[in-house]
């Protein structure tokens, strides 16, 4: 039975090598898209590592010398800026719908900036052992505004006594345990990072800079940028102390009560000392979540872009191979009618018309792996991808193309089953 | 006529056949469609951007130090006003320059002590309402003196942001406060589309002094600065000639660079706008790049499908050899056979391919934000779920793209089967189909 197939795919070559080179052309285009795909939506399942419900943004802005309102202190303008600065946040934590409010200064998820630096632990020899992350500042608040988790079990407020106290927190890179990275010093030795946890209890310096010392207090889960983003490294939380100089600082992040967000809005718009003191204002407050929507859209739309463009090209081939197994079948109507009356069940000849399909793919698939690898590796179309994860994709894809042919051939098939002997022989 | 009927007798006599090509060919020139209309955007010649073929973008300026302990520093972003006037200003060839601010930024309007509204705003100077054709609903464009004025600056509202503000459009010479300095309106625009990235904006705020400054710090620094400049070509200016006197001013900025301990490379620009629409921040996008990657698509998206098509063509030939056979019996000649076999298909292929046109349309006009990105990624929500209007889409080159893919198709799925089909000895095409 397999040897007829066989002698009966090599009889229809011409027709066949057309199918199998269609069918390889499609097999390589969703191969580049699934890996497209996979880059994309990597990260996505990683925890985003803070609560973004119930959060809204508050952005800090000074008036320019130039402005009419504005009143010059002189040397005092940083000091009177801090004091706005204070009382703007004192009257938001007064309202009855704010839960909690803290100042940010590049930790406000969606829109942080990559400063990645590196810590060493005091006493240690600096150049064998390393952190890198990335620096975020937030008040002390900021551990409940954003929720940050403990990933030794503490609570917030021991997260936020200890930011109070001045010392930092620490996140691992997700990465690390996986690929065990390992950077190089300034004279191009590899020197090994460790995991976050490591650093919890101890005093560290950042960057080698002995002025710059710290005790990590405890480790927490990684606030990352957006889903879709690479993390790049851990992340380390240094604390805005609310009563020194904060002029500077970029962000007011305000966790309402829940449900609460619409009448907080509501109650910003029209308190006039919510909005600004002297030359210090408040704008574009804004929910992290429709933050998070905005930034993610791109991501959101490759995603979306991808996934058409794998269910069009299967269209593509789902007609393609309907049309030419329906005529297989209309072509063969007497030969199977022979079978029947030889004695072949109606599974079997179901089973011919599938394995007929099912060889073409893995034809297919053969002649995609063999181009698809060579141009894969002689253009940059996909980069980034080990070979394993190549041969992944190649094989997710031969699943995608598997149910398209599955699809595309059920029909002919079963009417192929459906066929009389005596009906179909009759014209002979 | 008789080939008409014929083909409509075997259109109706092949039901699945028919369906299955004519959707086959559709969803072909669906995408391909989709695809061409999605890459003409940042081309496409709509109010208020109607020059667009001829507006060339110059975003950014990279800047590496030189100094004793400084080497290999370097820094690229927009250009400050006076490299911007050095590098593009007065050149031959240009028929108006505009500076403007390089990103657009949100902003808070206060008006009559009403809660504030944020906004997106560009800086533009008195040249921008040159270059482009903006509808004044009331009001007037602000002139380049204007702009400097610092008691009382001018601003352009857009239509609905005049309408969020003050609740209807005329408002010219109203006041509005932005960051506590008071700004008087002197026009209203009518609404741009987010998809048009140079000209939308909620409010067009002059482009005063603080806006043209160099950064500070480093003194190599100063002609990096937060502009874009913006050139409108002279009708029949060769854009190489253009690019030949840039270069040349950057070689006379190097020089000024070296004196303050830097120097900087040329990067190629002015650009036009489609690399100002896909690539504005690379060091040196190449559209040869970008063309080669479209036409592999456009291959691909046709190849495909007629690579399918054409098996079931052949198939479908096998039905008809007899029919060849006693045609070519009756001298008929091949290429008559694969004339009417190529026409026949052709009409199939027009069919689907009018499908596919009215589904692309249909899809852009209401479908294309779910799966596109038109605008710049850091912009707002509302604004990322703009979608084009039809005039941006409907365009003769979208008709010819339809019409020449239907063609191509055509070829590649019917000439092969159709030239074997007629190739059969009369005699043998007949016997075969009583085998």
């Amino acid at each position: 039975m397999k040897r007829n197939l066989l002698i009966q795919m090599r009889n229809e070559w011409r027709d066949n090598l057309w199918l199998m080179l269609g069918l390889a052309i499609v097999s390589l285009t969703i191969w580049l898209f699934c890996s497209a795909l996979f880059s994309t939506t990597k990260n996505y399942f990683l925890p985003l590592g803070f609560d973004e419900e119930d959060v809204y943004v508050l952005s800090v802005g000074h008036l320019e010398p130039t402005a009419p309102t504005y009143i010059d202190f002189g040397e005092l303008t940083r000091e009177k800026a801090s004091d706005d600065m204070r009382g703007l946040i004192a009257r938001i934590r007064e309202s009855q719908n704010v839960e909690v409010a803290a100042f940010s200064d590049n930790g406000t998820p969606y829109k942080m900036s990559a400063i990645n630096s590196g810590l060493n632990i005091i006493g240690e020899e600096p150049d064998t052992i390393g952190f890198v992350g990335n620096f975020r500042s937030l008040s002390p608040e900021g551990v409940k505004v954003l929720r940050l988790r403990s990933l030794t079990g503490k609570d917030e407020n021991y997260l936020k006594g200890k930011l109070e106290s001045g010392e930092i927190l620490v996140s691992p890179d997700p990465y690390w345990e996986r690929e065990k990275m390992s950077v190089l010093n300034e004279w191009g030795v590899p020197v090994s990072r460790f995991p976050a946890e490591e650093l919890v209890g101890k005093n560290v310096i950042m960057n080698n800079d002995s002025a710059s010392r710290y005790h990590v207090a405890d480790a927490v889960a990684l606030v990352r940028r957006s889903s879709f983003d690479n993390p790049w490294g851990g992340g380390v939380i240094l604390p805005i102390n609310e009563a020194g100089d904060i002029c500077r600082v970029r962000e007011i992040l305000v966790r309402v009560k829940p449900g609460n967000g619409d009448k907080f809005c509501q109650e910003f718009e029209s308190t006039p000392d919510m909005l600004s003191r002297r030359n210090t204002y408040l704008y574009g407050l804004t929910s992290l979540s429709d933050m998070g929507t905005a930034v993610e859209k791109d991501d959101v739309l490759d995603v979306r872009l991808y996934v058409a463009l794998i269910i069009f090209f299967l269209i593509i081939l789902f007609l393609g191979l309907l049309g030419t197994f329906w005529f297989r079948m209309q072509q063969r109507v007497s030969e199977i009618a022979i079978r029947r009356v030889c004695g072949a069940s109606r599974w079997a000849i179901f089973r011919r018309v599938f394995g007929e399909g099912m060889l073409l793919l893995i034809g297919a698939s053969v002649l995609a792996a063999i181009v698809g690898w060579a141009f894969i590796k002689q253009t940059d179309l996909i980069q980034g991808f080990s070979d394993i994860e190549l041969i992944w994709f190649e094989l997710a894809t031969m699943a995608i193309v598997a149910v398209g042919i599955v699809l595309s051939i059920i029909y002919p098939a079963w009417r192929a089953m459906q066929i009389e002997p005596a009906e179909a022989v009759r014209d002979e | 006529m008789n080939y008409i009927r014929q083909l409509f007798y075997d259109m109706r006599h092949q039901k699945m056949m028919t369906w299955v090509s004519i959707g086959g060919t559709a969803v072909s020139i669906f995408l391909v469609l989709v695809f061409f209309m999605y890459n003409s955007l940042p081309t496409v010649e709509v109010a208020p951007e109607t020059h667009r073929q001829r507006i060339y973008g110059a975003m950014k300026l990279y800047v590496e130090l030189t100094g004793e302990g400084k080497e290999g520093w370097n820094a690229s972003s927009g250009l400050s006003y006076a490299a911007a006037q050095k590098l593009y200003g007065d050149l031959d060839g240009v028929e108006a320059i505009s500076y403007v601010s390089s990103g657009s930024g949100s902003i808070n309007m206060i008006v009559d002590g009403k809660p504030p509204v944020s906004s997106i705003a560009i800086g533009v100077d008195g040249n921008f309402w040159k270059i482009y054709n903006f509808n004044f609903i009331t009001g007037r464009p602000f002139t380049e003196e204007e702009c400097l004025n610092t008691t009382m600056p001018p601003i352009v509202l857009s239509e609905k942001m005049a309408r969020q503000l003050f609740g209807i459009v005329d408002v010219v010479d109203r006041e509005v406060n932005i960051g506590g300095r008071p700004y008087v309106v002197v026009g209203v625009v009518e609404d741009v589309n987010p998809i048009l990235r140079n000209t939308w904006a909620d409010v067009y705020m002059p482009l005063v002094e603080e806006w043209r400054k160099g950064r500070d710090g480093e003194p190599a620094y100063v002609f990096l600065g937060s502009l874009k400049a913006l050139l409108l070509y002279a009708e029949g200016t060769d854009p190489e000639n253009i690019k030949a006197q840039v270069r040349s001013r950057y070689a006379t900025l190097n020089s000024e660079l070296e004196k303050l301990g830097g120097k900087t490379q040329y990067d190629n620009s002015p650009y036009d706008a489609e690399t100002m629409g896909k690539n504005s921040w690379s060091k040196s996008p190449t559209v040869t790049n970008i063309a080669a990657k479209r036409w592999l698509v456009y291959a691909l998206l046709l190849l495909l499908p007629a690579i399918n098509l054409s098996s079931m063509m052949r198939g479908r030939l096998q039905h008809r050899i007899s029919e060849i056979g006693v045609r070519r019996a009756y001298g008929a000649r091949r290429r008559d056979i694969v004339g009417q076999l190529l026409g026949e298909n052709f009409v199939v292929t027009i069919v689907g391919g009018c499908i596919g046109l009215i589904l692309s349309y249909v899809f852009m006009l209401f479908f294309s934000s779910s799966f596109f990105s038109m605008v710049d990624r850091w912009s707002s929500l509302a604004a990322k779920m703009a979608t084009p209007t039809f005039s941006m889409l409907f365009s003769w080159q979208a008709f010819s793209i339809a019409l020449g893919a239907c063609f191509v198709l055509n070829v590649l799925t019917a000439s092969v089967p159709a030239w074997r089909a007629s190739s059969l000895q009369p005699a043998l095409a007949i016997s075969k189909n009583k085998s």
